[in-house]
């Protein structure tokens, strides 16, 4: 009789092969980019379902000593096939208009930036904002991001989640170090000064919330406005003000405010201070309309210094991983990042015509990268 | 921006961390407790295994350890849920812990075969290992 583990592997199999087959069913009948999504899609599942063909072979499957370690590599396979399933596949039958003017869009970011793998596919499809996911190679956006620029720089900040952890070892980890440091030396101090238990505790949780998964965020807003420049500050304030208290933070996500810092000091090194300064004038108006008061100790988890120093470490790497900084394009190549710059300045130009300029701008776009 | 791609990140480290230390393992175990290689595998596989596993373990006991020492980035290997998710495990024999692992790197390190306690001291950290990656898997598509 078999064994539960052989069955799973056989239902997973099952699965597989209908997405292969669904895949297949594509071939021919979608565009370029994503053709090329497809055909990375079809070789993931195709390599799952060879290892489980392998696997099944194994005389040792139902041994006790091992059997735990094969049910673990199955669930890992598992999870890519419904990842894929759920994702992948999703985007690639719909490849709607918007899917394809996204996934152009992208394409063309990516070359602007100096991005170097493949373009990621992006789809409309998100409800949850926007997303990057990292294990399907994909940028989700909510509904109405083909229809829309000011909130396009956060598209820049979900290829940096991409770039930060495929670059993991030259952009993340000399940030980890950086921050590791800071608190250690931070603790250091605190207990030759003689500070209570209360303050040690708290430099030691701040150092597990900067290190565990913040730093990611700073290090993709910090990527994003490396190659977007002042507007994804300003998208940042937009989605800011949206989102209620600038000084509210989560397990996953750093406060605003302090986003907004780290934003800040990557536009101080590109020389772009004035931009900086105005962004922060805008900052400290939707402050006295929010009601919101900075809470104790919120300088101590949130120094200026750190963030300066890590905003130095990550522009460094952008440099060494020769992404093109938002000041450097030469004229008329970056069309994305120009579209998106102009669109904020006449939308804080004119806000109330800004809906006629923009519809006319999203058609130039989408002339210049030829989507119907 | 949404919570979902800095779940992905997490996901994406720890799958990948989940994966490589229970293959390797996994070939081990077979070598040292079944006393054979097979199903493809050869002793170059065994070699790379040991090679693999030295510093996946070594990484590991690094961060495990890290108390007053200073962070190398070696141990960046190890996702952060995952210390974590051990710490909790072991609580009070956090340092036998560290012993046994340590003991598991020296092993690895001297060419000799691994043995019963070397694979019991391993298979704890697949298991957190395995509990983090799928933890994080359900809060990327919030089952």
């Amino acid at each position: 009789m078999a064994s539960l583990l052989q069955n799973l592997l056989l239902d997973l199999k099952r699965r597989g092969d209908w997405i292969l087959g669904q895949l297949a069913v594509l071939d021919g009948k979608l565009p370029g980019d994503f053709d090329a999504h497809r055909k990375d899609a079809a070789k993931r599942v195709s390599r799952t379902v060879n290892w489980i063909e392998h696997t099944l072979r194994d005389p040792d499957l139902a041994n006790p000593k091992l059997e735990p370690n094969f049910f673990r590599d199955f669930k890992r396979a598992s999870e890519l096939v419904v990842s894929i399933e759920d994702t992948s596949l999703l985007i690639l039958k719909r490849c709607s208009g918007e899917d394809r003017f996204l996934t152009a869009l992208l394409g063309q970011v990516c070359r602007e930036v100096g991005y170097k793998d493949t373009p990621p596919l992006c789809g409309a499809l998100s409800f949850q904002y926007f997303q990057a996911l990292m294990g399907t190679d994909l940028i989700m956006t909510p509904q109405g991001q083909a229809s829309e620029l000011l909130a396009l720089p956060d598209l820049y900040h979900e290829l940096a989640h991409l770039v930060v952890y495929r670059e993991r070892p030259v952009l993340e980890v000399p940030v980890l170090a950086i921050i590791h440091k800071y608190f250690a030396d931070a603790l250091r101090k605190g207990r030759q000064k003689g500070s209570g238990q209360t303050v040690l505790d708290a430099i030691a949780k701040n150092s597990t919330l900067w290190t565990s998964l913040w730093h990611v965020e700073f290090a993709c807003d910090m990527v994003a406005t490396y190659w977007c420049g002042p507007a994804y500050g300003l998208a940042n304030l937009r989605l800011s003000a949206t989102r209620g208290d600038p000084y509210q933070d989560s397990g996953t996500h750093p406060a605003d405010d302090a986003r907004k810092v780290g934003i800040e000091c990557v536009l101080k090194l590109a020389g772009e201070s004035a931009a900086a300064n105005e962004i922060d004038r805008m900052w400290q108006d939707l402050k006295r309309l929010s009601p919101s008061v900075q809470p104790g100790g919120y300088t101590m988890r949130y120094p200026v210094q750190l963030l300066e120093k890590v905003a130095q470490c990550v522009y460094q790497e952008c440099a060494g991983l020769g992404f093109q900084l938002f000041s450097q394009h030469k004229s008329g190549s970056a069309v994305v990042g120009e579209a998106i710059a102009q669109a904020w300045r006449a939308f804080q130009k004119d806000a109330a015509t800004f809906p006629a300029y923009e519809a006319a701008a999203i058609r130039a776009l989408r002339s210049r990268l030829t989507v119907p | 921006m949404s919570e979902l791609s800095i779940i992905a990140h997490d996901y994406a480290l720890n799958a990948d961390f989940a994966r490589k230390f229970n293959d390797a393992v996994l070939v081990l175990k077979r070598r040292y407790l079944l006393g054979r290689v097979g199903n493809g595998e050869t002793e170059d596989t065994v070699r790379q295994a040991r090679q693999d596993l030295k510093g996946l373990v070594g990484s590991l006991v690094a961060a495990l350890h890290d108390e007053g020492k200073a962070w190398t980035a070696d141990q960046a290997q190890v996702p952060a849920d995952l210390l974590e998710r051990l710490r909790k495990r072991v609580k009070g024999a956090l340092q036998e812990t560290i012993t046994e692992l340590r003991g598991v790197v020296d092993d690895l390190e001297k060419g000799v075969a691994l043995g019963e306690p070397a694979f019991k001291a391993l298979d704890v950290v697949c298991e957190a290992a395995d509990e983090t990656a799928s933890a994080a898997f359900r809060r990327l598509r919030r089952i």
